[in-house]
């Protein structure tokens, strides 16, 4: 699919600029999202090399009526197909005597911006030649690291985002690119079992193939060693969390329940805590599309908000959640720039971008201490929120045993975290000074409506926590 | 209505691509091809607190997805990639483009299937279509969230928060240069309902989400009473403690563990002929699935695509290969694989076409004598999420809403994580005599595991 250039862009915004004017003729407000998603592919295995390119391009348009959207999303870019299409949208609408037409608002300036992201080497200029040779590269290196490792899985994935946004006060365009490089060795146990390992680094350009040696050597290390890994004696611990477990906390346990929507429906227990303590005041918790070259960035939500971060907790207590335009209005708390849509055919809905908890003051060496018996988790495999019990539910972790204050080497296999968030919150006894936020998948609300998001944090300590 | 043909989709944007795809392929020498072409029109309605309507939104979408293959010698390269342009310059340049690639992803050569009579599976309601056609499925969604809502009004004690109500219509496309040519259509209607039970403050919610091919399989009264049940038992239940012994999974966990929503159950992810390429399945043929002795009933399994009317039934999978009934365990031995065109051709062996409804052979015992025990037994109707470890099987997972019998006593709990691994809890299991027909899964109303572990709270 061809990338999108200026004349295009001026030509959208044209064409979108029109119809939302033709439709607040007839309708309080009105606005249209373009977006065009372009993906490209590689996977690379002992047997195979495969590329692929998928996209996604359509434009949604979308009226309110003083009461509820009204929204029709197209893959037909026609423009005069979308002018019948709109006019029919709009003769939908059924007004109550007195509302204001969008067309009688008065707007002193229209808010024109661009945006990109700033890859360091822009995949669209880079070779198909050269994406094969990174991945070739990768799973040489990989393959050949250890005579134990069966197969192994190397997958670059370029994604080049573009979203145009119009409303009657805004016209706003952006650009975002990224990259994910993922490396996953499989092995095989002396009983037959299959296992793997899964490591991926995501940068906003094609530098992402320059993944670091340690991460690399440090992937490989732990797939040899799952392939010894046991099962964990259910239990509660003390627990140091890595920063990929520790997002996951901040992502499906407290994220998911900070959601506008949800809390508006009745289903979130973090309306009871709203400005009140959960925590000691050492935790903070933010989701930030703002942060700049995450997999959860952009620059405007897919209702042309500007993005800022959310304290979603501040020095331990529950702040303020993130929203869409109507659970904003409804709860009567501040916009966020969260609204976010799957693609052009479905609804938006306030989502998480990249959430983190925020860096503190502990080193790791000083959470090992005074812990006879415990965990240090490492990876997590994902979770499912529970917004209205707050329950944790966080599987897939690699866990490492901690006798005496010292890491003993010995691993365990699939773990699952779970427990009563606020418990667990209030039970964190030290923050990790160094922040990392690498988190590079995608969050469903229940198991649909798919967004890509980070998550992350510094390492935690945890004093008593539910494995099993 | 017929679901199945070889007819296209030429009223349409995509249809126009089609036609010039199709031209432009067939032009160029020395190539193979294959073309899929997917129309969805969708309506979906979003109920809010107070059984506000939020947001109504129709949806239209048309795509166009080519994949090309080229021969080098005894390798085949191949791309795919998708077409939103009918513009015949922007197309040989796709198709161009391609073609260079195909040069970086030699393989072992394979064949594109061939033309075969695709299966005519009810798939489609015509309730939907009409709608469609007459642009009234919005106030037909409407009609049944009034349904809904009413349902709700003379119960005490429960409350419905929120409401999403989806219908939509496809019709797939499948095209190739050996002469394959394969059309289908289908509908499905999607209801999730948020359900809060409450006793004075004390609040718990579930939130179920029901998936049919036709509007009319929504049995409004049927749910509600089924999904009120839970979540008024989710609020009375207590925490277990730890237990290790008996548990029986029925339900929406049954179905969560032979179909889980997001990816293959293990069992059946390790019957994948991509994955016996790969070196990654632990499957030897007519060998035991798991490494245990077996004590229980031996599993037989199978994959069967063309069950009337289900949401996961196919007439042919992403090749145009089409859909039959295929056992892939047998007495708990491996039989055959789940194997696309390529991965039949690399094995030798026949391709399968798509993964269908899991269908599992029912036992001898009855679901009486499968939650009765002289020990304890843990009952389990749903997870909180059940997403096993594909590869390796083992798993972790919440349990939402369970029942433990203790002789004659029967008392809900939730919370506590079924954990295991599920090659190994299939060597000591028994499945109910009992047959439940649900979305994605056909068999035993119950199988029990004799060594579970649940972890307490």
């Amino acid at each position: 699919m061809a990338l999108l250039d200026k004349k295009r862009v001026s030509e959208l915004r044209s064409v979108l600029k029109g119809i939302v004017r033709l439709m607040e003729e007839r309708v309080p407000y009105a606005d249209a999202l373009f977006l065009q998603i372009t993906k490209h592919v590689i996977n690379k295995d002992k047997t195979a090399l495969d590329v692929d390119d998928f996209a996604d391009s359509g434009i949604k348009l979308r009226v309110y009526d003083g009461w509820q959207f009204h929204e029709y999303g197209t893959s037909d870019l026609d423009p005069i197909e979308l002018r019948k299409q709109a006019m029919q949208l709009a003769a939908k609408v059924q007004l109550k005597p007195g509302v204001k037409l969008g067309k009688n608002a008065k707007v002193k300036k229209v808010l024109t911006k661009n945006f990109s992201s700033r890859p360091a080497i822009d995949p669209a200029r880079v070779s198909i030649q050269k994406k094969v040779d990174a991945c070739e590269r990768m799973y040489t290196v990989v393959s050949g690291a250890d005579s134990r490792i069966i197969n192994t899985r190397i997958v670059y994935s370029e994604r080049i985002e573009d979203k145009i946004f119009i409303n009657r006060e805004k016209s706003l365009w952006q650009h975002i690119t990224g990259c994910r490089f993922a490396i996953m060795p499989f092995v095989q146990t002396p009983q037959g079992e299959m296992r793997y390992h899964f490591e991926s680094f995501f940068r906003p350009g094609f530098e992402a193939t320059q993944m670091p040696e340690k991460k690399v050597k440090e992937a490989i290390d732990m797939a040899v060693r799952i392939i010894d890994a046991k099962k964990i004696r259910p239990g509660r611990y003390p627990a140091i969390l890595a920063p990929p477990v520790t997002g996951l906390l901040a992502h499906e346990s407290f994220g998911h329940g900070m959601e506008g929507d949800t809390m508006y429906k009745g289903r979130a227990k973090a309306s009871q805590y709203l400005k009140k303590p959960i925590a000691g005041k050492h935790i903070s918790i933010v989701d930030n599309p703002a942060l700049p070259a995450r997999n959860g960035s952009f620059f405007f939500d897919d209702e042309g908000q500007l993005t800022t971060v959310t304290n979603l907790v501040k020095d331990g207590i529950v702040n303020n959640p993130i929203t869409d335009l109507y659970s904003a209005t409804h709860l009567k708390v501040p916009r966020t720039g969260n609204a976010r849509a799957e693609s052009f055919d479905h609804k938006v809905y306030a989502r998480m971008s990249n959430t983190y908890f925020l860096p503190g003051k502990s080193t790791v060496d000083e959470m090992l201490q005074g812990i006879e018996e415990g965990y240090y988790l490492h990876h997590g495999g994902g979770g499912m929120e529970d917004p209205k019990g707050w329950g944790v539910q966080i599987t897939g972790v690699v866990a490492e045993r901690i006798s005496h204050s010292k890491l003993t080497g010995e691993l365990f296999y699939e773990v699952g975290i779970h427990g009563f968030l606020p418990d667990i919150l209030r039970n964190i006894t030290h923050v990790g000074q160094k922040l990392e936020v690498e988190g590079a998948g995608a969050c469903g609300k229940g198991h649909k409506e798919w967004v890509r998001v980070s998550e992350g944090g510094p390492h935690i300590k945890v004093m008593e926590l539910d494995l099993s | 209505m017929s679901a199945a043909g070889s007819k296209g989709a030429a009223d349409s944007r995509g249809g126009a691509i089609v036609e010039n795809a199709v031209g432009l392929l067939k032009a160029v020498p020395g190539i193979s091809w294959k073309l899929v072409h997917r129309q969805e029109r969708r309506t979906n309605l979003y109920v809010t607190k107070g059984h506000q309507t939020e947001s109504a939104l129709s949806g239209y979408r048309d795509t166009v997805h080519v994949t090309v293959y080229k021969r080098f010698g005894v390798q085949l390269g191949e791309c795919s990639f998708p077409l939103i342009s009918a513009d015949k310059r922007e197309m040989s340049k796709r198709v161009a483009d391609a073609l260079v690639i195909c040069g970086h992803t030699q393989k072992q050569a394979y064949s594109l299937p061939e033309r075969r009579p695709v299966p005519n599976i009810p798939l489609v309601d015509p309730e939907i279509v009409n709608a469609i056609s007459k642009g009234m499925l919005d106030k037909k969604l409407l009609a049944i969230a009034e349904r809904v809502k009413e349902e709700f009004a003379h119960r005490q004690g429960f409350r419905l928060n929120s409401m999403e109500l989806f219908a939509e219509h496809g019709k797939t496309l499948i095209i190739n240069s050996n002469g394959l040519k394969a059309f289908a259509e289908d509908t499905e209607a999607y209801l999730e309902m948020t359900i809060t039970a409450f006793v004075g403050e004390k609040e718990q919610e579930h939130v179920p989400a029901t998936r049919v091919r036709r509007l009319r399989d929504l049995d409004i009264k049927q749910l509600v009473d089924e999904y009120t049940k839970i979540a008024h038992d989710v609020l009375i239940a207590f925490r277990p403690n730890r237990f290790k012994g008996p548990a029986v999974l029925v339900k929406d966990a049954l179905r969560e563990f032979f179909a889980p929503s997001q990816y293959p159950n293990p069992i059946v992810a390790h019957c994948s002929a991509r994955w016996k390429h790969m070196g990654i399945s632990r499957y030897q043929p007519d060998e035991y699935i798991t490494n245990r002795p077996i004590i229980g009933d031996k599993i037989t399994l199978m994959s069967n695509p063309l069950v009337p009317y289900n949401v996961e039934s196919e007439a042919f999978d992403d090749d145009g290969v089409p859909g039959q009934q295929v056992t892939l365990i047998k007495e708990g031995r491996f039989k055959d694989h789940i194997a696309s065109k390529k991965y039949a051709d690399y094995l030798r062996i026949k391709p399968s076409g798509p993964l269908g409804v899991i269908q599992v052979k029912p036992g001898s015992k009855s679901m009486a004598q499968l939650l009765s025990s002289k020990k304890m037994v843990y009952e389990i109707v749903a997870f909180s999420s059940f997403v096993p470890n594909d590869v390796s099987g083992d798993f972790t997972a919440e349990i939402r809403l369970g029942y433990m019998h203790d002789g004659d006593k029967k008392t809900p709990f939730k919370g506590g994580m079924l954990t295991g691994n599920i090659f190994d809890l299939m060597s000591n299991a028994y499945f109910s005599k009992e047959v439940e027909k649900m979305p994605g899964y056909i068999g035993p109303e119950a199988i029990r595991f004799e060594n579970a572990m649940v972890s307490g709270m």
